[in-house]
């Protein structure tokens, strides 16, 4: 079988889709859990709470995974039988990954600032952690609306 | 620049400090204290108690203190991988060791006393630069400074001298320091201390009735008030230094307190509403998520509480009532 220019654009996008949010969700995850083993150090009892705080900037990349998922079988990856894309098809499917990719990544790191700062709450006001976890929580909105965004395309596309 | 997320780890363990600092609430109940025993009853509840517990006398309170701005220090330096800002703090006490070292050799004492715990530098080693060994282990910065200000001494056998140029290569060092972290924050707190100083010396220098040439010397760096500035008003009465400064930020500092120090003869209450505008600039710190803001403030945040628990112990030991403790209290930072 030839490999065509659309095949590796397509694969291209979800490679994106999972990479880039990936790398946000990383350093998103990472900048909360060094803020909350700044308040475990000093108040050890506060580690369920600061771990929720931390979990939350990783959703980005299980978006971009499930997005990459998607593609795969969208284009016949999964079962072995990789579809012949025209040049066209692949680009299309390419910016189909587009939204999950470019908002993954920057969200999850807005989100974690907002969640970083949420473990300053905890570390003030424990019982307060509730709001702390709106305050993030209202980041993965935009995450949510590109992963839509995405999928919606995707399933949209007549590839074969 | 540092970047906040530099200092998301120590930001996290300050956030967890400042609840221990002391509100006005127990500050109050110092004040309130009949004798020292009912000080140390308040103190032995909060974050001092293991300090104060070590304790054999009342009177050793200031060992207390300084333990207790040790162990803040030591915190906030195994946090952060840039010691640069905890520097920032702690060199006016090596420049204060360097000073009490200059004199007590002037004196001919052997160990000098009053000498800081807090610097960086170890005491050993300035107390062999006093002796004049050239191998101590000292920064060269100070190693020079200490041998000018020895220098200017012999020339004119008047210790101030000493003092006055070791402030003043104190300032240019921190100033040096702010440009090398390079952060608005800490530049704008050194400037504001320095003016604040500033105008302080040049009003002290003027009822002193000393001449320009004392308050030229006297002037700290990198302020943003310019020395033109001070000298033309240190021919004039004080409330024109006030009119002049009414616009500037320090307007309410310079009118309330210079006012006052006009109208009973003492810095009281000017000094209080300086720390209170510096402890206001600082505060941003605890505004912040994180940041170098949230870690320097919580720094100076505690220089002021132990400046606070200062008064209130010399205040208490000495028997000064209530009233004039609390006239010379500075505000809490949380």
């Amino acid at each position: 079988m030839e490999i065509t220019l659309g095949q590796v654009l397509a694969l291209l996008g979800a490679a994106m889709a999972v990479f880039l949010p990936g790398i946000g969700s990383a350093r998103g995850v990472g900048m909360v859990g060094e803020a909350a083993a700044g308040v475990v150090t000093e108040d050890p009892s506060k580690f369920s709470q600061t771990l929720i705080l931390q979990a939350l900037p990783g959703t980005q990349g299980i978006y971009g995974l499930l997005t990459g998922f998607v593609v795969m079988q969208r284009i016949g990856l999964l079962g072995g039988n990789l579809l012949p894309l025209t040049t066209y098809q692949g680009l299309l499917v390419f910016a189909a990954c587009l939204p999950i990719a470019v908002v993954g990544l920057l969200s999850a790191i807005s989100q974690a600032r907002a969640a970083a700062a949420g473990v300053g709450i905890v570390a003030k006001r424990p019982e307060e952690l509730a709001k702390g976890i709106t305050y993030a929580a209202m980041v993965e909105t935009y995450a949510v609306l590109a992963l839509l965004a995405s999928i919606l395309m995707l399933f949209g596309l007549r590839l074969s | 620049m540092p970047r906040d997320e530099e200092f998301l780890y120590a930001s996290g363990r300050v956030k967890v400090l400042e609840n221990r600092l002391l509100g006005r609430s127990v500050i109050e109940r110092v004040l309130e204290a009949e004798n020292m025993e009912a000080v140390l009853r308040v103190l032995s509840e909060t974050d001092y108690a293991p300090e104060f517990e070590e304790l054999e006398s009342v009177y050793d309170f200031e060992k207390a203190l300084e333990n207790s701005m040790k162990k803040t220090l030591n915190t906030v330096r195994e946090s952060l991988k840039d010691h640069r800002i905890v520097r920032f703090f702690t060199l006016k006490y090596d420049y204060h060791n360097l000073k009490v070292i200059a004199k007590s050799r002037i004196l001919g004492a052997d160990v000098p006393e009053n000498l800081s715990n807090l610097g960086e530098i170890p005491v050993d080693e300035l107390i062999k630069l006093g002796k004049g060994e050239g191998d101590a282990k000292v920064p060269e910065a100070m190693k020079a400074a200490y041998g000018e200000a020895m220098r200017l001494f012999e020339e004119t056998q008047d210790p101030q001298q000493i003092d006055l140029f070791l402030d003043r290569a104190l300032y240019e060092e921190l100033i040096e320091l702010t440009k090398e972290i390079g952060h608005e924050f800490l530049k704008d707190y050194l400037v504001a201390l320095v003016d604040l100083i500033n105008i302080k010396t040049m009003v002290r220098l003027k009822y002193m009735e000393s001449d320009l040439k004392a308050l030229e010397k006297s002037l700290l760096p990198g302020g943003t008030i310019e020395q033109a500035f001070f000298e033309k008003y240190f021919k004039e009465p004080v409330q024109s230094l006030v009119d002049a400064l009414s616009s500037s930020r320090y307007a309410k500092v310079v009118k309330e307190g210079l006012e006052n120090w006009i109208s009973t003869g003492s810095p009281a209450t000017y000094e209080k509403l300086s720390d209170d505008f510096l402890l206001g600039i600082l505060k941003k710190g605890i505004y912040k998520p994180y940041g170098l803001e949230t870690v320097a403030g919580y720094i100076g945040a505690k220089e002021n509480e132990i400046k606070i628990l200062r008064v209130l112990m010399v205040g208490k030991i000495n028997g000064i009532s209530e009233d004039v403790i609390r006239e010379r209290l500075r505000d809490v930072y949380v």
